[in-house]
């Protein structure tokens, strides 16, 4: 007499539920890793003439409707953002921007953007693909500091 | 009861299975009855007949792919493979169910788990908070991403 087994339908779920969280796991893992980053320091002004640093170019249509007309690189670096620790971005007036992941969804992320002096912090979410455009410094004598941010560049 | 009607019951006999008395007051009365007689010649005569049709139509039929696929049934159930296949073969509902509760259970997690947040769903670039004193802060929303631009204490914000 053949025997056959019972068959489980909720046991074959949680099974299947167990296997994608544990396929979840690496993903999750990769977050708290870290999310690599292209942060370069922007100096604007508004004195004519009209001039966009060459290396900025895939920033000018993000820019090309602020008041601003000269846009200078100031540096340019590819940290790795964590989450819950600052990188700290120095900035040519001296203070510094503290970049920090908030949240990482697949190819979401949460950044925050803190500039102590300032007492202004700011969380923003972009995806893959997009980059952050954030001023980090008012405007004075018609000069402002920007930065762009690129997770995953 | 007349004497055909006792002889009757034993016009179907077969040889050997009456008694000899039975069987020699049998033959003397089929002796001296023509009626008898003719009823125990025509069941002589049939007698055998379906048995003869039935042997002769089952010998026609050829058993022999039966008896090869009941073989090759056995053989295969000796084997795991051959286990499992005729088990997907006699459950297909619950072959497909088994395959389909798994799938369906690790798409939703993998939608769950991997796909946009609502907010994002409507653009990442919605998602903004911000805790400033530097005034009025204006946000441009591009397909690029986002443009954070701080306010001045005069309200010019550079746009």
């Amino acid at each position: 007499m053949s025997q056959h087994r019972s068959f489980h339908p909720f046991r074959t779920l949680i099974a299947a539920a167990a296997l994608s969280a544990a396929a979840f796991v690496p993903s999750e893992a990769a977050a708290a890793e870290g999310v690599p980053a292209r942060v370069r320091v922007v100096k604007a002004s508004r004195a004519a003439p009209a001039q966009l640093d060459p290396r900025l170019e895939d920033v000018r249509k993000q820019i090309s409707a602020l008041a601003w007309q000269r846009w200078e690189l100031v540096s340019d670096q590819t940290p790795t953002l964590t989450q819950g620790q600052s990188t700290f971005v120095d900035l040519p007036d001296g203070g510094h921007a503290a970049l920090s992941i908030v949240e990482v969804r697949g190819s979401v992320v949460t950044i925050e953007v803190a500039m102590a002096q300032k007492n202004t912090q700011s969380r923003v979410t972009v995806e893959k693909g997009q980059r952050l455009v954030h001023q980090v410094a008012k405007e004075k004598d018609g000069v402002a500091l920007f930065i762009v941010v690129t997770p995953w560049p | 009861m007349s004497e055909c009607s006792h002889y009757a019951p034993m016009l179907t006999a077969r040889p050997g299975e009456l008694p000899a008395e039975d069987a020699a007051a049998l033959q003397r009365h089929l002796d001296a009855c023509v009626h008898c007689r003719a009823l125990r010649a025509t069941f002589l005569a049939t007698e055998g007949l379906l048995a003869e049709g039935l042997l002769a139509k089952a010998a026609g039929r050829d058993f022999a792919p039966f008896t090869d696929a009941v073989m090759a049934r056995v053989a295969r159930r000796h084997s795991a493979r051959g286990r499992v296949f005729d088990w997907v073969t006699h459950h297909r509902v619950r072959t497909a169910i088994s395959a389909l509760v798994p799938a369906f259970a690790a798409a939703a997690l993998v939608v769950y788990l991997h796909g946009p947040t609502p907010d994002a769903g409507q653009g990442s670039q919605n998602l903004f908070e911000l805790t400033s004193d530097c005034g009025v802060t204006t946000v441009l929303k591009t397909d690029q991403g986002p443009v954070v631009l701080m306010g001045d204490d005069d309200g010019d914000d550079g746009t």
